[in-house]
């Protein structure tokens, strides 16, 4: 069982959050608590070694490049959005022409309303496979 | 937030590119370095922030403009970065300092076995910090990482620093645990072990 001020003081004073008066008391405390001071020297150890990671950080040529993907993936984006609202439009428009045309029964209809079906169901199986992901995500209730 | 900031908001708000790409250049590096942090790999990281910018772009009018735009913009980062760390557990380089003999590193430690130790104990931490649940990795990021103090922790997480607290201090218990039975199971092979100092920071003699 650790002392229980360790982990609120014992943090602070590792991450240099106390004011002058707050570490000379932690500090008198310690001096006497066993478990305090074990702490201290372990995860002390830890925080020294993580603040020894450094991530690197992209020059300026790096950034050059950035914010022209992050516009190409807009531009691209709001053209699929167009295309698929296009095609379904189209597929849907197709499919009842098929079925109602006087041609429908002959093998050249039947072959465009088999295509246009499968167009559809294509995406409803999209469809139904976005709408389970959602359903199954277990961080969909983390707040954006 | 300056007069300045609001027009921008409201420029993005209402659609401008422009603006948008202002936005983009004041919080890139943030956004790339903490995706960094937690992903541990440069190409993901720089997709990650990249689609996060996206969405933002795309949820903009849900943006409340007058609070600030980071804390909203990384909980939107932190949700891809979440998805992507449970969906996806790779690692394909490595992109911390120490990871490969790069000048700055090389240069960092006054002795070749300083050097050697630094590396090791560098790619120990680093891989004990995947190990962690999301949660404890992240404010490990950020403070360790990215040098965000508990206040300013406690603003972009939404979360009392009281807990911002007892999170870093059961991730870096958690990490001091990987490492323990890192060195029980005797497996320097898989991981190099973890030098003894006579010292902690932080100590009270």
């Amino acid at each position: 069982m650790v002392c229980n001020r360790f982990q609120s003081e014992g943090m602070k004073l590792l991450d240099g959050e106390m004011t002058p008066e707050e570490k000379q008391a932690y500090e008198a405390h310690v001096k006497g608590c066993k478990d305090c001071s074990g702490e201290l020297r372990d995860i002390g150890r830890i925080v020294e070694f993580s603040d020894e990671i450094e991530l690197k950080e992209p020059d300026e040529e790096y950034w050059t490049s950035y914010w022209d993907d992050i516009f190409r993936r807009l531009e691209r984006r709001s053209g699929f959005v167009l295309l698929i609202t296009g095609l379904i439009g189209v597929t849907v428009l197709g499919l009842y022409k098929a079925v109602t045309s006087p041609e429908f029964l002959t093998f050249k209809g039947l072959g465009i309303a088999v295509v246009l079906l499968g167009l559809v169901v294509i995406f409803l199986s999209v469809l139904r496979e976005r709408y389970h992901e959602s359903k199954s995500d277990p961080y969909k209730g983390v707040k954006q | 937030m300056q007069e300045n900031d609001l027009d921008v908001i409201r420029r993005w708000r209402n659609g401008d590119r422009s603006a948008f790409e202002m936005l983009v250049r004041r919080h890139r590096a943030d956004a790339y370095l903490t995706a960094l942090g937690i992903t541990g790999n440069a190409e993901d990281a720089r997709d990650l922030s990249q689609e996060a910018f996206v969405k933002a772009f795309q949820a903009r009018k849900k943006f409340d403009p007058q609070r600030p735009f980071y804390p909203w913009f990384y909980r939107i980062l932190k949700n891809h970065c979440l998805n992507f760390v449970q969906r996806v557990r790779k690692r394909t380089e490595s992109l911390y300092h120490g990871d490969h003999e790069d000048e700055r590193f090389a240069s960092s430690g006054p002795t070749p076995l300083e050097r050697m130790e630094k590396h090791e104990r560098i790619e120990l931490m680093r891989r004990a910090i995947d190990q962690l649940s999301f949660e404890h990795r992240e404010v490990i990021v950020l403070k360790n990482f990215r040098g965000l103090s508990y206040r300013e922790m406690a603003e972009l997480l939404d979360t009392p620093i009281g807990t911002i607290m007892s999170r870093l201090y059961y991730a870096r218990k958690a990490l001091k645990e990987i490492i323990l039975e890192w060195e029980r199971s005797g497996g320097k092979n898989e991981a190099p072990s973890f030098p003894k100092g006579d010292a902690a920071p932080g100590e009270v003699i």
